[in-house]
């Protein structure tokens, strides 16, 4: 016999989801109200025999999405969060949402996207199966202070008896799943893309042995503090993969030397998304390295954080760039810069920084690589947003000539001026948080 | 004119080192030449000419990394500032010249004892943002604070609290003596309060700056920043 107070939590759980549903909301609000009718919820219902979570500062929603599909070739029932309502709430939502009323959810496998800090208060209540570890960078330190914080609060949320699924390149992620016999590693290796030890970085993060703190030594890093590392002083070192991808070539990412995928997007992040999928469809839900592979191949990822438009004759691709998370625009600015064409149009659009916290802090603006603008083929960079003022003097400071740069705060206006003055091929970048702004303005000029 | 830049790859959490890219690029017209120097673990690097002495914030680790290193520097520190030498620590690097800091696992660490002052390091963070005033410059500053620590501090302050959005901060922030400023105040706050940068630009130098109202492009953009978030602040402070 089910205790009342479960089937009340879920029944008025699952209305609020309904009625939520009705106006395109609910997410989260249903799992916050069924939790607030009963805390230990998630600990008493009856959940799925696979649970994989993941976490970390990028890529968890799509590595998740990655991980979902693979899941459904197995044939199994398969749930997940990929809207990305990703902290408690969220879960118990999805939990609800394919709930009985007893409290079965039914569904054989779960794939949880879940923020890093809120994994202690997630997995209070139930073990997953496994987590996969994605990275840890400087991300939204408004709230999370820095990532040595984060990785102190995630340690918190991670059961003894749960599988880690490792990035090894990260060096405080490897540090996270170090002590745990049952951790397994997945990375990349230096033949897919690799910096040289002298590129220029706002900062490195690798500098110390997140051990000891002492000087630490790379043989390569892929990008920023992510590489090869080890520490001379007290011996941490990279550990080896389970899993990798190995090569990079005719846009196709190698696993393991052998196994081929031809990925969306032929980037590093990509790489990383996918070498982590792959290893937990391996390794937790038994699919083969040929199926696992295959599954990979070709697929088209729903949340699209890179998408192509055409405007005025001009080639644009959007990127979305999580602000606050200086790595997420290196990467995406790495690729304007470098991609085909002798000629760009660089849009940032930096107009609010978190719909939930409120903050005004520019100091992520310092960590970004925005010297990469000063390129030669970068013709023009256009600045839009209440912090255009901001991007305009970190851009300056950084040695991008001013006759190159156009700014206002009005995005209306600088969609004017891209539609009247872009050169070559058109790349924006901004965060989920303004990315309506401009895709809505978007479609008002192509209507 | 020297810029000595403390453990800029320890230090350097919020975009801290743009408070000396600021500085340089508002000296460059005014001295003759700026030479970097950086003290890093291990070397030794001789200070004393400095026009400034600058320390970013860390991660609580690496902060306590640098103090370990930095002790060996604490007799030509107080020789520094007790001979006028100009500097400025931002963020949690203001610990680093208290008597004392008490990390998370309740362990004393002994600091520098410059600032006569103790911290503690919580196991939270704290961010608030806010309107300060202080003597140097007739203008508000503006910042930022984001932090563990817990600061009891027995010397004059740097600031007065006018508003700060999480009420964090009592009535003052920071500490100073003598030439050494202190502040939790966390990255970079001479990129935020350019008057603030001139300030530091013209003590650094040791004399005034020809240009006291200079037009470049970089600095007008400063000021455009500075006064958009002032505005920001002012309405959160009215509400």
């Amino acid at each position: 016999m089910e205790p009342f107070d479960l089937k009340l939590s879920i029944l008025i759980g699952k209305i609020a989801g309904f009625l939520l549903g009705l106006l395109g909301r609910g997410s989260s609000l249903p799992g916050g109200i069924a939790l607030k009718l009963n805390k230990n919820l998630l600990a008493k219902m009856k959940l799925p025999g696979t649970i994989i979570a993941v976490t970390g500062s990028n890529g968890k929603t799509s590595t998740t999405e990655l991980l979902v599909a693979l899941a459904e070739t197995t044939g199994q029932r398969v749930i997940g969060n990929v809207e990305g309502s990703n902290q408690l709430e969220g879960v118990a939502t999805l939990f609800l949402k394919h709930s009985t009323l007893r409290g079965q959810v039914e569904a054989d496998i779960a794939i949880l996207e879940c923020d890093e800090r809120f994994c202690q208060y997630i997995f209070k209540y139930f073990s997953p199966t496994a987590i996969v570890l994605t990275n840890l960078f400087r991300d939204q330190l408004t709230r999370n202070g820095h990532n040595e914080f984060v990785a102190k609060e995630l340690k918190k949320g991670l059961p003894a008896n749960t599988v880690l699924i490792a990035n090894a390149d990260d060096p405080l992620v490897a540090l996270l799943a170090r002590d745990n016999p049952r951790s397994l590693f997945y990375g990349v290796l230096p033949e897919v893309d690799c910096e040289t030890p002298d590129t220029p970085h706002a900062y490195f993060d690798g500098a110390v042995c997140p051990v000891c703190h002492r000087a630490m030594l790379y043989s390569y890093r892929i990008h920023n503090h992510v590489g090869d590392y080890y520490c001379p002083t007290c011996g941490f070192a990279h550990p080896k993969t389970t899993h990798a991808v190995t090569d990079f070539t005719g846009g196709e990412f190698i696993v393991d030397g052998v196994w081929p995928i031809k990925p969306q997007l032929p980037n590093l992040i990509f790489a990383y998304n996918n070498a982590a999928a792959f290893t937990a469809a391996v390794e937790v839900l038994g699919l083969s390295d040929d199926e696992a592979a295959a599954a990979l191949s070709g697929y088209s990822m729903k949340n699209d954080r890179v998408r192509s438009y055409g405007i005025a004759g001009h080639a644009c691709t959007f990127l979305l760039s999580k602000h606050e998370n200086s790595i997420a625009y290196d990467q995406n600015l790495r690729f304007a810069v470098t991609s085909d064409g002798d000629e760009k149009t660089v849009v940032l659009i930096v107009d609010q920084l978190s719909r939930k916290y409120g903050a005004n802090d520019m100091s992520w603006l310092w960590d970004v690589d925005f010297e990469l603008l000063a390129d030669a083929r970068v013709k023009r960079v256009l600045v839009s947003g209440n912090f255009s003022n901001d991007v305009v003097a970190r851009l300056l400071l950084g040695g991008v000539e001013k006759r190159k740069i156009w700014a206002e705060q009005s995005i209306d206006a600088m969609m004017e001026q891209l539609y009247a003055d872009a050169v070559g091929g058109i790349f924006v970048l901004t965060c989920f948080t303004d990315e309506n702004k401009f895709t809505r303005r978007l479609r008002e000029e192509q209507s | 004119m020297i810029i000595c830049h403390a453990y800029p790859q320890l230090l350097n959490l919020y975009g801290d080192y743009a408070n000396l890219a600021a500085l340089r690029k508002r000296l460059a017209g005014a001295a003759r030449t700026i030479d970097d120097i950086a003290l890093t673990p291990g070397s030794f690097t001789d200070f004393s000419s400095a026009g400034i002495v600058y320390f970013g914030a860390g991660t609580e680790t690496r902060m306590l990394a640098a103090l370990e290193d930095l002790r060996r520097y604490r007799a030509e520190l107080e020789d520094y500032c007790s001979a006028g030498g100009l500097l400025l620590a931002t963020g949690n690097a203001l610990a680093l010249f208290c008597k004392t800091i008490t990390d998370l696992a309740g362990t004393l660490h002994e600091g520098l004892g410059l600032l006569d002052a103790d911290v503690v390091i919580g196991d939270g963070r704290s961010y608030t943002e806010c309107i300060l005033e202080t003597d140097l410059v007739p203008a508000p500053v503006v910042g930022v604070v984001n932090t563990s620590l817990a600061v009891t501090s027995r010397e004059e302050p740097l600031f007065n609290v006018a508003f700060d959005t999480a009420k964090l901060l009592g009535a003052n922030e920071g500490m100073r003596k003598n030439r050494l400023f202190a502040t939790q105040q966390s990255g970079p706050l001479l990129v935020r309060n350019p008057a603030l940068l001139d300030w530091f630009a013209r003590e650094s130098l040791g004399r005034e700056l020809a240009d006291t109202a200079i037009d470049e492009d970089w600095y007008i953009y400063l000021q455009d920043a500075y006064h958009n978030v002032l505005a920001t602040l002012k309405k959160a402070a009215k509400k």
